[in-house]
């Protein structure tokens, strides 16, 4: 009899468990990724009761892959739109199209409006501000990007740590298995980078995409970011990782390509930019008439080599340089030429010709790398190769073939060479009428700023025009933003099909869950019932024996 | 059999519908209070595209016209000056011709120089004067006074003046392709067919100030320069009048195409208010419904049923 009640036990504690299971399930019901733990109940050997045979862990290994794989794209696709969005704005907001259409506006009205040139230099100023402005805002994403690169690198260390503590744990008890949602740790890493799941030993083994070892066993093996120029790349103790999806890997291409190509366009349109405004301003004549004294901007670094080997940010050509020098005292004019080639003459080899010239002396700074000309007293000079005078050959074309003033900034409108250097000369703040906008030295002749004018159709030296390059490259950010925008839209939708069928499958459908609980509560009722059945027939019988 | 619906996949499509119908929302309410639809590359690349080109356009035309009206006032100043040149030599046309009438006294006469000595100095400030600090008939010397006075007679009265301005006129940047003289090189007018009309003025007054045998002789002269000097002022009143009726030609075309472009930009950037309430409306209802259809999900339990 005592069988008896050892089934009804049985069908009471199985059914307790059960219920415990269930609950487990329910208070689950929203934490990511839960897989759903169903209670397998098996009779007992010779016909002895009930038990909880064991507790199954609903999974599907497929489309647990599937989705590691679409989270890593979703979120490639999502930071990739979310940062160069940014970008776009800084470049919308900087609107330097419209700024340096100003500068040619506002040289225009200067040809028939002479109180305009404080509206021009301010435009010129501007606009260099801008374009400094809008490559600086670019550098600062670029170091944003690396402090959250380490947050993300940190974060899948620790992760892999924890997956390698999982799968040495995991042998010792079931229960433990059940306990850890292991799948939302991995998913972490894949939102970070593009994994894949082997077989090797027990547990979880986890391997870039291209096979470099994460996780295998109870070994994990850290990542780290190693610089390298300017660059940044990903390795662990098996050598560099690419990484081409995830977080990280969309953080290292906007870091590595993306957005040094940005400003390495930003750099290539304002260097030319700026070198055509130089090199115009350097060879015209301003209201102040010809110069005293002339300072180069951008420094040789060795002053007594070849300028071919100086790896100088603008290219000296083999060509000639004019000089003007004008005598106060009869007002003749004499023009000087200097034969230049790069692969010969250094800075101090220039400074030497245009000392040897009379009324001009010249000098360099070893220090500074920067050379400065000076007129003697009772001379002035400049590099807009008028005519002599008394008349000779007529004027010069182009008085600086060899593109030597513009390379060195000799009288230049700018400081620096790019767009993270470029800004307006203080003389020209201190004194706008500094700015070259004839070449005669008349003040009304507007031929210099006709050759400004000109480089808004092309430029002097490659003949590419500044406005077109510029809407190029906005328009090429807008239309890079569209392409991930779609990605992001098609990624997305992916992930959440994916996800939504991989729930179907582990997740906690609470109705269902109740509805076993109260399965489970009547099956433990019924056991209750059959126990107390048992014992009123106990009792019958041991009435029998009064 | 039916897929098994979890509380995350509810979760995660009413989300996902809200945070759509949100962004839409959002996109909508922005146009429509903005009115602005396009506002950087990515609404929409070809139209910002083309929206960036009128915009570039219709300021570079307003520069034009800025600078057409710039140069109408600096024409308009010159052709006024070049008007009061003709008025005084009218003027001193009649004086010379009155001086040759011979029952005149040398008072009268003398009387009559002085005008012309007064005439003569009217004459230099007009061809000295400037509009915006440049000056109007110095060419492209802006900043240098044009005529000067290199000597007087013994009577302390203007005997030379020569011209120091620039032999080429100062030229004004229009458009890209286009220019236009503005201030003019006066060396050039102020010779009229080989002589000067300064001079012209000087020896009037002269033969009329001083008693001279060759007096009628000097006074036919001085009227034959003077209508020679006028038939030249005259000659660039045409020419500065016709640049001031191409340059009104040349307003007129831009500001029809200025208007065009402006249009064009609006066409392409504005809001079409009527597709973009249609659909904020339309993303309202849905945000509406996505979110009541959560509110009513989530009040449904199974819980409600159990004792």
């Amino acid at each position: 009899m005592f069988t008896h009640l050892l089934i009804g036990l049985s069908g009471i504690r199985a059914a307790n468990q059960s219920i415990l299971v269930s609950g487990h399930n329910v208070a689950n019901a929203d934490t990511s990724l839960y897989h759903r733990i169903d209670p397998i109940l098996t009779t007992s050997k010779y016909e002895s009761g009930v038990l909880l045979g064991h507790k199954l862990r609903l999974q599907d290994n497929v489309l647990q892959n599937q989705l590691y794989d679409k989270a890593n794209k979703k979120f490639y696709s999502d930071t990739i739109f979310r940062y160069v969005s940014i970008v776009e704005s800084y470049m919308a907001n900087a609107d330097i199209l419209q700024k340096i259409d100003n500068i040619f506006s506002n040289i225009s009205r200067y040809s028939v409006d002479r109180t305009n040139i404080y509206d021009l230099l301010s435009s010129v100023d501007i606009a260099a501000k801008s374009i400094h402005n809008f490559f600086t805002n670019l550098s600062n994403i670029r170091n944003n990007l690396r402090s959250i690169m380490e947050e993300h690198v940190n974060q899948i260390n620790n992760t892999i740590r924890h997956i390698a503590d999982f799968n040495s744990q995991r042998s010792k008890s079931t229960d433990f298995l059940i306990s850890e949602n292991i799948e939302s740790k991995i998913e972490d890493i894949s939102e970070m980078i593009d994994i894949k799941l082997v077989d090797y030993k027990d547990g979880i083994n986890l391997l870039t995409a291209e096979g470099a070892p994460l996780v295998l066993g109870d070994n994990y093996y850290q990542l780290e970011l190693n610089y390298a120029g300017s660059n940044i790349y990903l390795s662990n103790i098996f050598g560099s990782l690419n990484v081409s999806y995830g977080r990280l890997g969309a953080l290292l291409f906007l870091y590595n390509d993306y957005l040094p190509r940005i400003q390495s366009i930003l750099n290539s349109i304002s260097s030319e930019f700026i070198r055509s405004f130089n090199h115009i301003n350097a060879t015209g004549i301003s209201r102040s008439g010809e110069l005293i004294t002339a300072t180069s901007t951008i420094p040789v670094p060795d002053i007594a080599a070849p300028f071919a080997s100086q790896n100088l940010p603008y290219n000296i050509f083999t060509g000639e340089l004019v000089i003007s020098v004008t005598d106060n005292v009869d007002n003749t004019r004499t023009n000087y030429t200097i034969n230049i080639d790069p692969n010969i003459h250094s800075l101090l080899d220039i400074s030497n010709f245009l000392s040897s010239i009379p009324g001009i002396s010249s000098s360099v700074s070893s220090q500074s790398g920067l050379i400065t000309i000076n007129s003697l007293p009772g001379f002035r000079f400049d590099f807009a190769g008028r005519d002599t005078v008394p008349p000779s050959s007529g004027p010069i074309s182009n008085s600086d073939t060899a593109g030597i003033l513009s390379a060195l900034g000799i009288n230049g409108l700018f400081e620096g060479y790019s767009a993270d250097t470029i800004r307006l000369r203080q003389q020209f703040i201190d004194n706008p009428s500094l700015l070259a906008s004839s070449r005669t030295g008349e003040t009304g002749n507007t031929d210099n700023l006709t050759r400004f004018l000109e480089t808004r159709n092309r430029s002097v030296f490659t003949g590419k025009n500044i406005e077109e390059s510029l809407n190029d490259l906005l328009s090429s950010i807008g239309s890079f933003i569209n392409t991930y925008r779609q990605d992001l839209d098609y990624t997305n939708k992916i992930y959440d099909e994916t996800y939504t069928k991989l729930q179907e499958i582990i997740g906690v459908d609470t109705n269902e869950e109740f509805i076993k609980i109260l399965g489970f509560q009547r099956m433990l009722q019924s056991s209750s019932k059959y126990i107390s059945t048992v014992n009123n027939i106990f009792d019958t019988l041991i009435n029998m024996l009064d | 059999m039916a897929p098994r619906i979890t509380s995350q996949i509810v979760a995660l499509q009413l989300s996902s519908q809200i945070r759509h119908h949100s962004a839409n929302l959002h996109t909508y309410n922005k146009a429509v209070s903005s009115g602005i639809s396009i506002s950087r590359p990515s609404d929409d690349v070809s139209k910002f595209h083309m929206s960036l080109y009128h915009r570039m356009s219709y300021g570079r035309l307003s520069t034009f016209v800025d600078n057409i009206t710039f140069s109408s006032n600096i024409l308009d100043t010159i052709v006024n000056a070049l008007i009061n040149i003709n008025n005084l030599l009218t003027k001193a046309h009649l004086i010379a011709s009155s001086g040759v009438d011979a029952t005149l006294d040398q008072l009268s006469l003398a009387s009559m120089g002085e005008e012309v000595d007064m005439l003569l100095h009217n004459l230099l400030d007009i061809f000295n004067s400037d509009i915006y600090g440049s000056y109007l008939f110095s060419g492209d010397l802006l900043n240098i006074q044009p005529f000067s006075i290199t000597s007087y007679n013994s009577s302390g009265r203007i005997s030379n003046i020569i011209y120091v301005g620039s032999a080429s006129n100062s030229v004004g940047i229009i458009t890209h392709t286009q220019t236009i003289p503005l201030y003019l090189a006066g060396g050039t007018i102020e010779q009229a067919g080989g002589n000067s009309i300064f001079q012209a003025l000087i020896d009037l007054r002269d033969a009329l100030l001083i008693n001279s045998p060759q007096r009628a002789n000097a006074l036919t002269n001085a009227m034959h320069s003077i209508e020679v000097a006028r038939d030249r002022i005259s000659e660039y009143i045409g020419i500065v009048s016709s640049r001031l009726s191409v340059l009104r030609d040349l307003q007129e075309q831009f500001d029809t195409l200025r208007y065009e472009h402006k249009s064009m930009q609006s066409n392409l950037e504005s809001t079409d208010y009527a597709e973009a309430i249609v659909k904020l409306n339309e993303s309202q209802y849905l945000l509406q419904a996505s979110m009541a259809i959560t509110a009513r999900y989530y009040s449904y339990s199974f819980l409600d049923y159990l004792a």
